[in-house]
C-alpha cells in the first residue's frame, strides 16, 4: 500500500514575508512617487521628447521653485483660492436658505428636488459663457458659475440630513423642553453635520475643478489670473516647465485640502463616532 | 508567481506601453511635395494673398497628389500649438507669436511676409480718448503674446512709463468675437487690424492710438514653416513664395476681382465694394518685404517676453525673401 | 423643589401603605387613544382610566400592539387623546417637558456629540441651571447610576445597557414630576437586563421619584412595581389593576401565584410572554 506524504509549507507566513505592507505609510508614499518621478525622468532622458511638449521634472521643479521665488504661482495660487472660497461660500447661503425652505415646507421640497436635477448635472464651464454674457467679463461670472457648481451638492446633502435625524433624539429635545429654534440648532444642526460635511467636501471637487477650468477658458490676465490662468499663460510663452508646474501646484492644493477635511472630520464626527462614510 | 516577479513584470510593462506610444506618436518626414497639408490662418483680410490662392486653388492644381486642408483659427497662439504638435504645416499670423515661438525653440520662419499692418486701438466710451484713460480697462486682442499685445505694451511704456501698466486688462478674444463686444459695451477697448477696425469706425468707435505711431511702418503678418519643412519639400516652399508674391500682384492691379474672390470666400457678406475699400486702404499694404522685425524683437526682448534677439532680420526669413532687403 | 442633594438623603426605610391622596399626581380619565389610516381612524386605546400617586411605581404591562406605548407617549405630550383627559399634577398633558421626563427603548436616545456628562448636564441648564450646578448635579446623577469614570467618553464608546443607564441618569437629574419609561431594557440581554433592574429599583428607592414603566414582561412588572396595571383587548382598555408590592422575591410562593394570575390575563390576548420577556 502506497503511503502519501503530505507536503508540509516550510515557508514563512504570508505576512511575514509581505515586507512592503509593513513599512509605515508614508515612507511606502514616498518611495513609489520617487519611482514615478525617476519613470518620467527616464523617459524624459530616453525619448527626448520636444522640449515644447514635454518638461523633464528637474525642469518642472526648477519652474516650480522659480514660481514661488517671484511671486507669480503664490499670487495665482492665492487669487484661485480667494475666488474658489466667496464662490462656495456664496454657494453654501443659498443653499442654508434653500434647505430651511424645504425642511419647512412641502412646496419647498420639491422645489429643492426639481432645481437640483436640472441645474445639478450642468457642468460649471458650460454655463460660463452665459455667466459672461451676464455679469460681464468678471470675476463675478466666475463666482456664479462655481456657486452654481456648489449650491446644489450642499443642499440636498443638508436637506437629506435634517430628514434622517434620528426621530428619537428629536423626541428626546422636545422633553428636556427645548424651544423650536433650540431644537434646530441644538439637535438638528449637529445630527446632520455628517451630511452636511459630507455636502461641503463634494462642493469643494466639484468647485475646485470647476474654478480652474474656467479660468482656464476665462482668460483674464495679469496679476488677477488663478491658477487656470498661470497655467493657460505658460502655455502662450511656450513655458512649458511652467505648465507642469502649474499643475503640480493644483495636485498640492487638492492633498493640502484633502487633508483639512480629515483634520474637521476627525475633530467632529469621528469623535462622536457619527461618521457615515 | 512570486509577488515581486509580479510587481517588476507590471512595472516593465508600463514602462514598455508608454515609450512604445512615444514612438508611434513622432511624425514621419519624407521628400518631394508633401501627401497631405495643413495650411491654419486667422479671421481678417491681412490675409487676402493666402485667400486668393485658396479661392484659385493654386496649390491644388499645381500638385494634384496633395491633400490640402485649410483651416481658420482663433489666434496665432492657436497655430504656433498646431505647428509645434505637427498638425499644421503652414501657418499665417502675426510677427508677435512668431518671434515668440522662435525665441522658444519653435525651429520657424517666415516664408512670405504678406504685409505691412497698422494697427489700430479702437475705444467706443467717448471718455476714452489717451493711452492713460485705459489703466484699469478692459482691452481685447487675440492674445497676450499677439503682435497688438506687443503694441499695446510698446504705448504703455511709451505713455506710462511701464510697459507692463495695461497688462491686468488684457483679454483675449479672436477679431470677430470682439468687435462684437466693443460694440455691444463688453469691453473697453479693441487692439485689433483690418477689417475690424475699419468696421468699429464705422459702427461708432473711434481711434485711440495706431501702431505705426510706435514702432514706424512694421510687418503685420506673414506666412510661417518649420525648417524641417522647408528641408524637407523645398520646391513647393518657393513655389508657395512665389504664388504669395503673384496674389498681393494680383491685388495691387486688379482690386476688383480681389475683392470679389473676397467675398465668395466671405460667404456674401460685407460686400464686394466694402472690401475693395478696405483692401485699398493705407493701414493695410500688401508686400513680401519685411520691415521692423528686428525692432519688434529688441523691444520685445527688452521686456522680457523673448530671451533671445536675432542678429539680423535675415535669421528670420527663408532665402526667397532675402532679396527684398527687409529689416 | 429640593435639591437633587436632599433627595439622595431622604430615608430608604418605606413601610407602610403609601398616602391614601385626594390629589393624585398622575389622573387618567376616561382616556381614548388612536390614529389615522388611509381606511379611517383606528381606535388604539378604548378606555383607560388610572390614577398614580406621588412616589408610586406603576407599571402597565399588556401584549404587543396594546396601546401601551402610545399611552405613554400620550401622558408625555408628544399626541393628544381623542377622548378623556391626562393631567399631572393638575394640569393637562398637551406637550412634552422635562416634568415627565422619558426614557426611551432605543440605545441612541443619547447626544452622540455630547460626552456622557454633557448628556445629563446640558438638559439641566436648558432649564435653567447655572453651568456648575448642573455639572455638579450631573455628576452626582452619574454617580448614583454607576458611570462616574466615563463621565468623559462619548455614547459611541458605552455598551448598551451603559446607555441606557446614562438616560436614567439624565432623565433623574431633571427630577421631573413623573419618571416615563417605555420598556427601556427590551434591546438588552438577559443578565444586563436583570442587573438594571435591580439597580433601578434601589436608585428609585433612594431619590423616591414616581415611575410610570411600560413593559411586555411579567418579571419585570413583579420586580419593580408597586401596582401594576393590565391592559389588553382590542382596542384596550384596563383589565385589571393589581398590587403587587408585597409578592415577595422571586422564588416566594405569592409571587409564583401573581405571576401565573397575570399570565393567565395575559393569555387571554392569545400572545404570551415567558420570564425574559420575549413573546
Amino acid at each position: 500500500m502506497a503511503t502519501r506524504s503530505v507536503a508540509v509549507s516550510t515557508r514563512r507566513p504570508r505576512e511575514a514575508r509581505l515586507r512592503w505592507g509593513r513599512l509605515p505609510a508614508w515612507l511606502r508614499f514616498s518611495l513609489l512617487l520617487a519611482a514615478l518621478i525617476a519613470l518620467w525622468q527616464a523617459y524624459v532622458s530616453i525619448e527626448q521628447p520636444d522640449e515644447l511638449l514635454f518638461a523633464s521634472p528637474l525642469a518642472v521643479a526648477e519652474a516650480f521653485v522659480d514660481g514661488w521665488r517671484d511671486g507669480t504661482l503664490a499670487r495665482a495660487t492665492w487669487t484661485t483660492v480667494q475666488v474658489l472660497a466667496l464662490g462656495i461660500g456664496i454657494g453654501a447661503l443659498i443653499a442654508v436658505v434653500l434647505t430651511v425652505f424645504a425642511t419647512l415646507t412641502k412646496i419647498g421640497e420639491d422645489m429643492l428636488s426639481l432645481l437640483t436635477a436640472i441645474l445639478n448635472p450642468l457642468p460649471g464651464v458650460a454655463v460660463l459663457p452665459l455667466a459672461l454674457l451676464w455679469f460681464g467679463l468678471n470675476t463675478n461670472a466666475l463666482l456664479f458659475v462655481i456657486a452654481n457648481a456648489t449650491i446644489w451638492p450642499i443642499a440636498i446633502n443638508v436637506s437629506t440630513g435634517f430628514r434622517t435625524v434620528n426621530p428619537t433624539l428629536v423626541a428626546v429635545g422636545r422633553n428636556i423642553g427645548l424651544s423650536s429654534r433650540r431644537l434646530v440648532t441644538d439637535v438638528l444642526v449637529p445630527a446632520g453635520l455628517p451630511h452636511a460635511i459630507s455636502g461641503l467636501k463634494t462642493a469643494w471637487a466639484f468647485g475646485w475643478r470647476t474654478v480652474i477650468a474656467a479660468e482656464l477658458v476665462f482668460g483674464v490676465s495679469g496679476a488677477d489670473g488663478g491658477l487656470g490662468f498661470f497655467i493657460n499663460n505658460a502655455k502662450l510663452y511656450l513655458q512649458i516647465p511652467q505648465v507642469f508646474a502649474g499643475l503640480v501646484m493644483i495636485a498640492i492644493l487638492g492633498v493640502v485640502f484633502e487633508t483639512l477635511f480629515g483634520v474637521l472630520e476627525r475633530r467632529t464626527i469621528v469623535r462622536w463616532g457619527m461618521k457615515t462614510s | 508567481m512570486k509577488r515581486i516577479t509580479l510587481v517588476l513584470g507590471l512595472a516593465a510593462a508600463v514602462a514598455v506601453a508608454v515609450l512604445a506610444a512615444a514612438a508611434l506618436a513622432a511624425p514621419r518626414g519624407g521628400g518631394g511635395p508633401p501627401d497631405k497639408l495643413t495650411i491654419a490662418y486667422q479671421p481678417g483680410i491681412g490675409y487676402a494673398p493666402l485667400i486668393v490662392i485658396k479661392q484659385q486653388r493654386l496649390i491644388e492644381k499645381r500638385y494634384p497628389g496633395t491633400e490640402v486642408e485649410w483651416k481658420v483659427l482663433a489666434s496665432g497662439a492657436a497655430i504656433t500649438d498646431g505647428v509645434i504638435k505637427g498638425d499644421i504645416h503652414v501657418g499665417a499670423g502675426g510677427v508677435g507669436p512668431m518671434l515668440v515661438g522662435w525665441a522658444r525653440g519653435v525651429n520657424w520662419k517666415f516664408l512670405a511676409p504678406m504685409n505691412d499692418g497698422d494697427l489700430w486701438l479702437m475705444a467706443k466710451d467717448p471718455n476714452i480718448r489717451t493711452i492713460a484713460d485705459l489703466q484699469g480697462k478692459r482691452i481685447a486682442m487675440p492674445s497676450p503674446t499677439s503682435i497688438q499685445a506687443m503694441v499695446l505694451r510698446k504705448m504703455a511704456q511709451v505713455k506710462l512709463g511701464d510697459a507692463r501698466a495695461l497688462d491686468r486688462g488684457i483679454i483675449s478674444m479672436d477679431h470677430p468675437d470682439a468687435m462684437q463686444a466693443l460694440i455691444s459695451g463688453q469691453i473697453d477697448a479693441h487692439l485689433t487690424s483690418a477689417p475690424f477696425q475699419f468696421q468699429e469706425k464705422v459702427r461708432g468707435a473711434h481711434v485711440v492710438a495706431k501702431s505705426y505711431t510706435y514702432f514706424g511702418a512694421h510687418s503685420f503678418l506673414g506666412v510661417m514653416v518649420t525648417q524641417k519643412f522647408y528641408d524637407d519639400h523645398p520646391a513647393f516652399s518657393k513655389a508657395l513664395y512665389a504664388d504669395v508674391v503673384k496674389a498681393i500682384d494680383l491685388i495691387k492691379t486688379k482690386p476688383d476681382a480681389v475683392a470679389k474672390i473676397l467675398q465668395e470666400d466671405a460667404g456674401g457678406f460685407p460686400t464686394q465694394r466694402q472690401f475693395k475699400q478696405w483692401i485699398t486702404n493705407p493701414a493695410l499694404s500688401y508686400t513680401t518685404r519685411p520691415r521692423g522685425l528686428m525692432r519688434f524683437a529688441a523691444f520685445m526682448n527688452r521686456i522680457g517676453v523673448i530671451s533671445k534677439v536675432p542678429a539680423s532680420w535675415r535669421e528670420l526669413v527663408f532665402p526667397p525673401v532675402y532679396p527684398t532687403k527687409g529689416s | 423643589m429640593p435639591t437633587s442633594r436632599s433627595r439622595l438623603l431622604v430615608s430608604q426605610d418605606r413601610s407602610g401603605p403609601p398616602p391614601c391622596s385626594d390629589r393624585a399626581l398622575l389622573r387618567v380619565d376616561r382616556v381614548q387613544l388612536g390614529y389615522w389610516t388611509p381606511r379611517g381612524f383606528t381606535l388604539a386605546v378604548g378606555e383607560a382610566s388610572f390614577e398614580v400617586d406621588a412616589r408610586e411605581r406603576i407599571i402597565v404591562i399588556g401584549p404587543s400592539g396594546c396601546g401601551k406605548s402610545t399611552l405613554l407617549k400620550a401622558i408625555a405630550g408628544f399626541i393628544a387623546p381623542v377622548g378623556g383627559t391626562i393631567t399631572v399634577a393638575g394640569r393637562e398633558t398637551l406637550a412634552p417637558g422635562p416634568d415627565r421626563a422619558v426614557v426611551f427603548q432605543e440605545f441612541d436616545q443619547l447626544f452622540p456629540w455630547r460626552t456622557v456628562l454633557d448628556n445629563v448636564a446640558y438638559p439641566l441648564r436648558v432649564n435653567g441651571a447655572g453651568r456648575r450646578a448642573a455639572t455638579t448635579s450631573a455628576r452626582s446623577f452619574l454617580d448614583l447610576t454607576g458611570l462616574a469614570h466615563a463621565a468623559d467618553r462619548y455614547p459611541h464608546q458605552l455598551s448598551g445597557g451603559m446607555k441606557q443607564r446614562v438616560a436614567i441618569a439624565r432623565t433623574l437629574a431633571l427630577e421631573p414630576l413623573i419618571l416615563l419609561m417605555d420598556e427601556p431594557f427590551g434591546s438588552l440581554d438577559a443578565i444586563t437586563r436583570a442587573r438594571l433592574q435591580r439597580e433601578l429599583r434601589s436608585i428609585l428607592e433612594r431619590t423616591q421619584t414616581t415611575l410610570l414603566f411600560v413593559t411586555h414582561s411579567i418579571d419585570e412588572a413583579l420586580v419593580l412595581g408597586d401596582r401594576v396595571v393590565v391592559l389588553g383587548g382590542t382596542p384596550s382598555s384596563v383589565l385589571e389593576i393589581t398590587d403587587v408590592r408585597d409578592v415577595g422575591p422571586p422564588d416566594s410562593p405569592d409571587y409564583a401565584e401573581m405571576r401565573i394570575h397575570l399570565r393567565e390575563l395575559l393569555a387571554i390576548e392569545g400572545r404570551e410572554e415567558d420570564e425574559g420577556g420575549h413573546p
